[in-house]
């Protein structure tokens, strides 16, 4: 059991059975995480993203729940449905705790914890997250129908108004 | 010496806290960072977050979004309103094309003025 604070995976080389191999060490998607892809050019931190991506998907690991696996880089515009961030600075601070020896009663809520990390791991997130896109959309659906029905009534309120006048 | 012992009797109990505090003056930048480093419930407060963050991550997928999948009521409401819009629709187009509607005579105004 580990407490949930940032772990480095430091990976030299982007080819799927490495990434996986160390993303399986350190348990991805178990505690938050974070590759830094600053020394690498363009071409290939696109590379990289897509190999981790295709990893986050062979391993069924979602890349924000329950823990996130962020990637580090300097670059803009880049296209992965990743969290990207410029420098390990700028990592959200609630994950970066000192790790000292744990009292019982902290042991015993980081056990809760796990056992949580592991029922949301058990969970299809994939599915509900689709489930959850389609409901999205049918409230914009929805939202769409609602307007467009709101300016006939109040073309046929003022046409009311003016008769009466 | 008696009153320091004194002193320390009344303050049973707090010995715990005692430490954070610094008597040498005001709490400057560097004070609050030791405080920061010391305090012993960091890592408690911590897991107690934690805890609450994720069973409300475990509680949103399991419980509400699968409640959202089952029992979705949308596209219900979605064909409703479209039924609804159908009917104002012909309401509207019935009012505008009255014999006596504003639209018309509105309409006849225009052609008057313009092509006479």
């Amino acid at each position: 059991m580990r407490v949930p604070v940032y772990e480095e995976l430091k990976i030299t080389k982007f080819d799927v059975m490495n990434v996986l191999d160390q993303m399986k060490k350190s348990r991805a998607g178990q505690v938050p995480c974070y590759i830094n892809l600053n020394s690498l050019d363009d071409k290939e931190t696109e590379h990289a993203l897509q190999v981790i991506e295709d990893v986050l998907k062979m391993i069924k690991t979602s890349a924000f729940f329950p823990y996130p696996v962020y990637i580090i880089s300097n670059l803009h515009g880049l296209e992965t449905q990743l969290a990207i961030i410029e420098s390990s600075d700028k990592l959200p601070k609630h994950f970066m705790r000192p790790i000292k020896r744990l009292t019982s009663k902290e042991l015993s809520l980081l056990n809760k914890a796990v056992t949580l990390t592991n029922r949301i791991t058990n969970t299809p997130l994939q599915q509900r997250l689709r489930e959850l896109h389609q409901g999205t959309r049918h409230h914009k659906t929805l939202f769409k129908l609602s307007k467009e029905l709101d300016f006939y009534q109040g073309i046929i309120e003022k046409i009311r108004k003016r008769k009466n006048h | 010496m008696t009153d320091k012992k004194k002193g320390n009797k009344d303050l049973k109990g707090f010995e715990e806290v005692m430490d954070w505090v610094d008597y040498d003056g005001p709490a400057t930048d560097k004070n609050k960072k030791r405080l920061k480093k010391h305090d012993p419930y960091d890592l408690y407060n911590f897991l107690e977050l934690e805890n609450i963050r994720l069973q409300k991550i475990e509680m949103f997928f399991n419980d509400k979004v699968q409640n959202l999948s089952e029992n979705h009521t949308t596209e219900k409401l979605c064909d409703i309103q479209q039924n609804q819009i159908d009917q104002t629709r012909k309401q509207l187009w019935g009012t505008l094309h009255a014999n006596n509607s504003i639209y018309l005579k509105n309409l006849r105004l225009l052609f008057n003025k313009v092509f006479s």
